[in-house]
């Protein structure tokens, strides 16, 4: 059995496509399915980014070498990221990418923290992780030890320079055999039947195709013409609609940790990557003035290293992001602030979609439907996660006012309601977050549940404080004895590539 | 410390005797209170003989021995279930208590197996399941630790006396603190200010109060329904049967370590092996066949000598709108009835209960029964979507069929399906793709092995299979057959291995009412 599907164009020249086009291309090659990257710009793409631990998967799958990978994009590590200023004007929580504590036989270590939190006994989570301790110290290691072991508890994901990044993937990609043509979008051409015959380029030549990935970003240059369904705007959930960046100079000793602070109209951040620092300022222009914004940003970050870059976006998705011969991902399906840094990661969540359900021909048999619902309800969950960042907001002000009183999606109003009832979290279906993430921002952001669990409460009843003390002092024994993350980093960057343990 | 919550157990069936044992053994009699009230003048509706691999996780959570359990309610081991005549008459496929296959790589094995069969090069889908092929043989041994043996590869679950079951759940509740009350309920009391359940009078003339009622007094719901008026939702339209006849029959030929359910005329029959009798009953629907007929037609179909008289019941598939409503949970049949086509009726009782457990919190104990409405909203939704998805997977069952020797077959054939079951369909005719969810039942192998077995034929597979040669294809399905015959091979005979793990010959049936769904008594 073979696919009738063999020509895939992807519009757009930005991570998203070029990852596509070689994950298309290297597990579809049997199937003769060519690919073609019409190599045009990605509407709103950011000139660095932070990624999820995801992005090491997105590397295996195209053959993608962790040291050359560090080096070319000037990338480091990211353990999480701390959220400042959200609650009180000088408190802070992390969201990192590894575990709190142990598990109690099979109970999570956090409901421990709970009960004592309820007891009058709170504690800072943060003490009984490796991966917080790390990232608060500025250290780094891969994750390592065997099975259960703190030292394998956490994992981690990257800051990255896009534009580099961009051209790293692009040689990959070529690599796989894609084929590369330059060239902006004039015109999208249709078949008589509705689906797209061919783009035609501003130089006059018309690329044609079977099925068409819009990775164009913003704009959505090919699904925007076929999709006159309403958008599922999300901005009265997520009021920041503007992003102001620039490059500054890299710190000293950066810790592997994205930097996001609050400020009046929407949220500063700091991502370090190997010789900049990306800062930037996202805010709602309903409260705040770009120059306003930009004055923020300089108060914070002193002088900036090169010119301030505007991007305008809307919150929100669309209804369908497969629709008849064409898929969109990345920008063009999705769009949403950076805060949780999974632009990439839902991305990448589409296309796995996809290539489950490659397209065995024109007409189809409910793949469309699949994909819709399934890559829909991911990047709800990432609206919901979001969201909860400013639902759980003690921040005064007109514009965390706006946010925070604003009626909460259903299903994250589910959420925050059996957390708040009993402590527990349920993850459904697809969702982007698993219960260690969550677990961090509802701690952090200091939501209370009204009791925990009987079978829980009774399950970390158990625990002494003395196994707690020593589970703390082994955490900062773990922490004490990584690497610190410069110099991990300047180990990785002077692997030769293709050495040995060059690979993630 | 605050006084014990005071748990009220309405009716003493499979479901209620399943929720005292569980809460029996979970809670602390200085933090619960716990009383079961049934009456010996009304019989139990007792639910489900077969169950699934499942109820394990159950027996484990409360400290049952299974062993134990098993040579006290004439159990046998469970491999899966065996479907007969449901595509075409003469069909017969098993859905097994374990994979069709492995994976390699992301590609799932059903869909190597449709290339190597659509070229000749491969056997039966069946042969590649080592539960099946070890039904098939009438053998059973217990799966092996090891997940690299083949004999990891598979689940069990047991076949047994409902009513021995409820008998040896009883004693163990007792032991446990769970008190007793032989009475009929004639009243109920709602509390005037939030319409709650405050106490039940029972024909003695004596009230028993409670701060948490669960309902398992079958399908008239007492509480539930008639004092709560919770409401319920029929979803006859695509499960026709409403009735269904009992007969146990004297054993002969083999004990078979499988479920049988064979389609019928208007219906279908069960056929549940134990280690004293077999259980068979009809299942059908009123609109296509009479009562007198059905209980002849299944007379007719035994492997031996009836063992008592047939009895009847009347139910509407369907569930309760709200399973958890003000200080009520309806558990079991008061819940809501889904035909025990696929054995689900033991496993939903056991969900409502774990659930319930689960989502009960320090708080709500110790205020009596102050429940979170945002707490019994999340255990609500839950439980919908448990039924939900069963009651998709036993559709299929119905609609998927080239039957057209009965009316019956001709209605559920052309019958309107929910959206979300023919979704899946499509998924699955198309390109063998099965559409999998995170939590509720029925895994992919389950789908696969209906969507097979009743000839939902895929007209492609997954592109991605390409990527392997034909050499690689058949080294990788010719050793996965020859280890599992291999293992087969190696395992005891059902009966053999029955009779050193636990024989039930030194306990007789205690019971009257061997039946999987016996009739109600005059009352």
């Amino acid at each position: 059995m073979n696919t009738a599907v063999k020509n895939v164009v992807i519009a757009g020249g930005g991570s998203i496509a070029w990852i596509a086009a070689s994950a298309l291309r290297r597990t579809l090659k049997s199937n003769g399915v060519e690919v073609t990257v019409v190599d045009s710009p990605e509407a709103g793409a950011p000139a660095a980014r932070w990624t999820l631990p995801s992005q090491r998967g997105a590397h295996a799958q195209i053959a993608l070498n962790e040291a050359d990978f560090m080096r070319q994009a000037e990338a480091t590590y990211r353990l999480g990221s701390e959220i400042r200023a959200w609650q009180t004007p000088n408190g802070g929580f992390l969201i990192a990418h590894g575990d709190i504590g142990a598990p109690i036989d099979v109970t999570p270590f956090y409901k421990y923290l709970l009960s004592r939190a309820m007891q009058g006994n709170a504690e800072n989570p943060e003490m009984y992780s490796v991966v917080a301790g790390a990232a608060r110290m500025g250290r780094f290691a891969r994750p390592m030890g065997a099975g259960n072991d703190l030292s394998a508890s956490f994992t981690y994901g990257y800051h990255l320079d896009e534009r580099a990044y961009v051209m790293m993937l692009r040689a990959q990609a070529e690599k796989f055999g894609v084929r590369v043509v330059p060239g902006r979008i004039a015109a999208v051409d249709r078949r008589e039947d509705g689906d797209i015959e061919s783009l035609t380029l501003d130089d006059g030549q018309a690329v044609t195709g079977d099925l068409f990935l819009d990775c164009t970003g913003a704009t959505g240059e090919l699904i925007s013409r076929l999709d006159d369904a309403p958008r599922l705007d999300w901005a009265h959930w997520l009021p920041c609609d503007r992003r102001l960046t620039a490059f500054m100079p890299p710190s000293a000793e950066p810790a592997a940790l994205t930097r996001i602070l609050a400020s009046d109209a929407g949220w500063l951040f700091q991502a370090p990557l190997a010789r900049a620092n990306f800062v930037g300022h996202v805010y709602s222009s309903a409260h705040l003035t770009d120059e306003g914004a930009l004055q923020v940003l300089l108060r914070i970050a002193g002088q900036l290293g090169t010119p301030p870059e505007i991007t305008r976006f809307n919150s929100g998705r669309r209804a369908k992001f497969w629709l008849r011969n064409c898929i969109a991902l990345g920008g063009s399906a999705v769009q949403i602030e950076p805060l949780a840094g999974a632009d990439l990661h839902l991305a990448q969540l589409g296309l796995a979609t996809l290539l489950e359900l490659y397209p065995l021909d024109r007409r189809g048999g409910g793949e469309a439907q699949e994909f819709n619902r399934v890559v829909g309800e991911y990047a709800d969950s990432l609206r919901d996660f979001t969201v909860a960042h400013y639902r759980l907001s003690k921040r005064p002000g007109a514009f965390w006012d706006t946010a925070r009183t604003a009626e909460p999606p259903e299903t994250l109003a589910v959420k925050l309601d059996l957390y708040g009832a009993g402590g527990r979290i349920d993850i459904r279906d697809h969702e982007v977050f698993e219960e260690g993430e969550w677990v961090w921002l509802l701690m952090g952001s200091g939501l209370m549940p009204r009791a925990l669990e009987w079978q829980i409460a009774r399950a970390v009843s158990g625990l002494k404080s003395q196994q707690a003390s020593e589970l703390r002092d082994y955490v900062a024994r773990l922490v004490t004895s990584m690497p610190r993350h410069i110099d991990f980093l300047h180990r990785v960057r002077s692997t030769p590539a293709n050495a040995p343990g060059a690979n993630a | 410390m605050t006084a014990p919550l005071r748990l009220v157990i309405v009716g003493g069936g499979t479901a209620g005797w399943m929720t005292a044992a569980a809460f029996a053994s979970t809670f602390r009699a200085d933090q619960m209170r716990i009383r079961l009230i049934e009456s010996s003048e009304i019989g139990i509706v007792g639910v489900g003989e077969a169950t699934l691999p499942h109820i394990r996780f159950f027996n484990k959570r409360i400290g049952i021995d299974e062993q134990e359990l098993m040579a006290r309610t004439q159990a046998t081991f469970k491999l899966g279930i065996e479907f007969c005549d449901w595509g075409r008459v003469g069909d017969s496929y098993v859905h097994p208590f374990g994979a069709f296959g492995t994976r390699a790589g992301p590609v799932p094995f059903h869909h190597l197996w449709l290339r190597q069969a659509r070229e000749g090069k491969a056997k039966p889908i069946e042969e590649y399941s080592l539960p099946i092929v070890a039904a098939r043989q009438n053998k059973f041994a217990l799966p092996a630790e090891n997940k690299d043996d083949i004999m990891s590869t598979f689940g069990f679950a047991f076949q047994f006396d409902a009513s021995l079951y409820a008998a040896y759940l009883r004693t163990f509740a007792e032991q446990r603190g769970v008190v007793r009350t032989d009475g009929k309920i004639i009243d109920v009391k709602l509390r005037g200010d939030d319409g709650r359940v405050e106490s039940v009078k029972l024909s003695d003339g004596s009230d028993v109060t409670g701060d948490l009622f669960i309902d398992c007094s079958g399908f008239r719901g007492l509480l539930i329904e008639q004092a709560l008026k919770t409401g319920y939702d029929p979803w006859t339209k695509w499960l026709p049967c409403d009735r269904a006849v009992a007969m146990p029959c004297e054993n002969a030929g083999r004990l078979t370590p499988y479920t049988r359910a064979t389609a019928r005329e208007a219906g279908w029959q069960w056929r549940i092996p134990l280690q004293h009798r077999m259980g068979n009953g009809y299942v059908y629907g009123s609109e296509f066949i009479g009562d007198d007929e059905a209980a002849a037609r299944l007379s007719s179909r035994l492997d031996g000598k009836a063992l008592a008289e047939p009895r009847f019941l009347r139910f509407t598939a369907g569930r309760r709108r709200r399973t958890w409503n003000r200080n009520v949970v309806a558990i079991g049949l008061a819940g809501g009835f889904l035909e025990p086509l696929e054995s689900t009726s033991i496993h939903l009782i056991q969900v409502a209960i774990t659930t319930l457990i689960d989502y009960l919190t320090e708080q709500s104990l110790a205020d009596g029964g102050d429940f979170d409405p945002r707490i019994v909203d999340g255990f609500n939704r839950w439980i919908e979507m448990e039924y939900d998805r069963v009651r998709d997977f036993l559709i299929l069952h119905y609609h998927a069929t080239e039957r057209d020797d009965a009316p019956i077959w001709n209605y559920c054939r052309n019958m309107q399906i929910p959206d979300s079951l023919a979704h899946k369909m499509e998924l699955f005719r198309h390109r063998a793709h099965v559409v999998t969810y995170k939590d509720g039942l029925f895994l992919e192998p389950s789908w696969l092995a209906v969507y097979f077995g009743q000839r939902v034929m895929p007209e492609a597979y997954d592109p991605r299979v390409a990527a392997w040669s034909d050499e690689e294809l058949t080294k990788w399905l010719g050793t996965m057959h020859a280890r599992i015959a291999e293992g087969v091979m190696r395992m005891p005979a059902h009966e053999e291995f029955l009779a050193q793990y636990c024989p039930a010959s030194a306990m007789p049936p205690k019971s009257e009412m061997p039946t999987m769904i016996a009739a109600k008594r005059p009352s």
